[in-house]
């Protein structure tokens, strides 16, 4: 029995983790006990927990098995890291077409959260560019899954929250690069009407794009809108060396575990100040390498400890862009009405493509996605106060990184959740099923 | 540059061959060459496929052979050709209450611990004297140090590689030939994951494998403690006296 939390380390009872082989047969017989696939554990709530049950880990499953550089298809065993691609392929001209903001999520676990990134208004979902995958089951059965083929499990699986079958492998189209260094562009603005301008001006140009904003006072609103593009081959000549310093990842630690939390309304406050400033002051155009600009946080390792042994909640809304603007001020009006504001508040259009899966969040409008200190009750309260704003302007919360929504919320959140149980393996369920599908 | 790894699909042995692999450029990738020796002729294919990937210009052979028997070694061994780097990894994390109870546990641990990396070490040695050159490492473990309750049946049969490593380094220490015994920590591997009660740190294995891949290539010859703080630690318990050790559950 290991002592495994997500993300988000809010406590959690004990369970057991097994390492999958490649055909995933500890899925099979299993009796009772209820078994989850688990990735690198980085999703912050509960949709990777299976308290008193097994974890099935994909962490023996890191191999890469084949890559056409014609096509750019790429087929890797579930538990190869984003990271470990990235840092493969950029010195062989080939990127993730998505990313999301940490590299240590295994490729499995991007499948089955379907991620997003900085260039959803461009390039859709991580499942958007899964072109199949292999999905055993506990009856037993291996099956190929793509557009072609078992297509029905193949959309339930991606944004499926791991409740489909264990993922051994997976291809994905990766997008050719000429550098891996952006080209970058900061810009503060005021409000959420500024915000939007600017995303509108800026989404047909600019492959990347992402806000941070202010939601502690004083300034509440204001942020530092931040655009890029893929830099162009002049930056290649030195890009395998520049790539062995790896700027960032990982150098840095949080090397204890804290019995409280660093994070109140007085570093909330500074560090919300301070960031602003920092930026403001060096707004324009820069070129940025992909770590630092990709993954800002992966510099810091367990920067989750920042929050004590009390843990965190993740935040994530996505609501329509018509009367959007409105929506998003009445929650960091809320936000900063109850004093517990967050550090990182990331501010972002959605883009119109149609969800690669049954189950995936991304959907068109505006997303806002905050860390909160967890403070009990008084949290849970906030919590439940945005996600009234959320449903009463049609909006969704991302179940991938929750750990407390109501059921009501999530199944207003979701239309199709009736057709996906049918895709469900019986063997499988997470804390997250049991909470918000009832098994 | 020509590697031999022998028991290419153990964490360790692929985790090293992963960073030989990503320390060579595009340009310079036709240079590198991978013999991959062990049992299993399709985990080995996994493990070629995966350095492929990594290394499109590298060439990769795998060899499967009965890695317990002395001829299939020797001749697997001058099979090989010019080599400049060879990296035993076999081993398994033999159950210490089993081997007490079932003399079978016991014979296999000391038939893949012991005689199997014995056989390599020995022929690789004979190849690096004929070629006045060479770089061999084995992996061995700290649990070698100083024999303890709890796995003394893997620990004895990792301190007989150390002791062999370092007849070894004596034999070729005014030479060419450069000898390494390296002692991991315990390390996040397929081996210590599937522990029933898995250690609370393990080391990652790709810190081990940097650590390992730049002293093998800048020709280190002795003990290798990786991470390096298993060097103090182990310090510490060799020193123990036995009166103190012996009340300790270790």
């Amino acid at each position: 029995m290991s002592n495994l939390q997500s993300w988000g380390r809010l406590p959690v009872q004990k369970q057991q983790l097994v390492l999958a082989g490649s055909a995933a047969e500890e899925l099979v017989g299993q009796g009772k006990a209820s078994i989850l696939p688990r990735g690198l554990g980085r999703s912050y709530g509960d949709v990777c927990l299976n308290p008193g049950g097994k974890l099935l880990s994909s962490a023996a499953l890191d191999n890469f098995i084949s890559f056409d550089p014609q096509t750019g298809l790429l087929t890797a065993q579930a538990g190869v890291s984003l990271g470990e691609i990235q840092r493969t392929f950029a010195p062989q001209g080939f990127m993730l077409p998505v990313t999301p903001g940490t590299q240590f999520v295994s490729l499995a676990g991007a499948i089955a959260n379907d991620v997003h990134g900085k260039n959803h208004h461009s390039m859709g979902t991580f499942g958007d560019h899964v072109t199949s995958l292999t999905l055993v089951r506990s009856d037993s059965s291996m099956l190929e899954c793509s557009q072609e083929t078992n297509f029905d499990l193949f959309r339930a699986t991606i944004g499926g929250l791991g409740l489909t079958g264990f993922i051994t492998q997976a291809t994905i189209r990766l997008q050719p690069v000429q550098s891996p260094w952006l080209e970058t562009e900061n810009i503060p603005f005021k409000n959420v009407a500024e915000f939007l301008m600017l995303s509108d001006e800026s989404e047909s140009d600019f492959k990347y794009s992402v806000s941070w904003v202010n939601c502690a006072s004083p300034a509440n609103g204001r942020g530092i809108f931040m655009r890029g593009n893929h830099a162009g081959p002049q930056f290649k000549k030195n890009s395998t060396t520049i790539l062995r310093s790896e700027p960032g990842a990982g150098k840095l630690t949080v090397p204890f575990d804290l019995a409280f939390s660093l994070v109140n309304k007085a570093s909330v406050t500074a560090f919300n100040l301070g960031y602003y400033y920092a930026n403001a002051a060096t707004a324009g155009k820069h070129v940025s390498h992909y770590q630092p600009y990709f993954y800002p946080l992966d510099a810091v390792t367990k920067w989750n400890r920042i929050y004590g042994n009390k843990g965190f909640y993740q935040y994530q809304s996505v609501v329509p862009r018509t009367g959007g603007e409105d929506v998003l001020q009445e929650m960091l009006d809320k936000i900063r009405a109850s004093g517990q504001g967050s550090f990182l508040s990331v501010l972002k259009t959605m883009g119109d493509l149609p969800p690669a899966g049954l189950m995936s969040f991304s959907r068109p409008g505006i997303t806002l996605a905050l860390d909160f200190a967890n403070h009990g009750s008084k949290t849970l309260r906030l919590l439940d106060a945005l996600d009234e704003i959320v449903l009463a302007a049609g909006g969704a919360v991302n179940p991938s990184k929750d750990a407390r929504m109501s059921r009501e919320m999530f199944e207003a959140s979701f239309s199709n959740i009736a057709e996906f149980n049918k895709y469900r393996d019986p063997a499988i369920s997470s804390a997250m099923s049991r909470r918000l599908l009832g098994s | 540059m020509k590697i031999a790894i022998v028991s290419a699909t153990s964490t360790i042995g692929q985790a090293a061959a992963r960073k030989w692999a990503a320390n060579f450029s595009i340009q310079k990738q036709s240079e590198l060459q991978f013999v991959l020796l062990g049992r299993n002729q399709t985990a080995l294919e996994t493990v070629a496929a995966d350095l492929l990937v990594r290394a499109p210009k590298a060439q990769v052979q795998v060899m499967s052979l009965d890695m317990l028997d002395r001829q299939s070694v020797e001749a697997a061994v001058n099979g090989l050709g010019q080599l400049d780097v060879a990296l035993i990894c076999q081993g398994e994390l033999t159950d210490q209450v089993s081997a007490q109870a079932d003399s079978a546990v016991l014979a296999n641990s000391v038939m893949v611990n012991v005689l199997s990396p014995t056989l390599f070490a020995e022929a690789i040695a004979r190849k690096f004297e004929a070629q006045g050159k060479g770089k061999l490492a084995i992996i061995g473990s700290v649990a070698g140090d100083r024999g303890r309750k709890s796995n003394y049946a893997y620990g004895a049969s990792k301190a007989y590689l150390a002791a062999y490593a370092q007849g070894l380094v004596h034999r070729f220490a005014s030479t060419k030939v450069s000898v390494l015994l390296i002692k991991p920590g315990p390390t996040a591997s397929r081996m210590t994951l599937s522990l029933p009660n898995p250690p609370a740190k393990l080391a990652a294995p790709e810190l081990v494998a940097e650590q390992i891949v730049k002293s093998i290539d800048s020709g280190k010859r002795g003990v290798l403690y990786t991470p390096t703080i298993w060097f103090a630690i182990m310090l510490i318990v060799r020193l123990l006296p036995s009166f103190i050790f012996n009340k300790i559950n270790l």
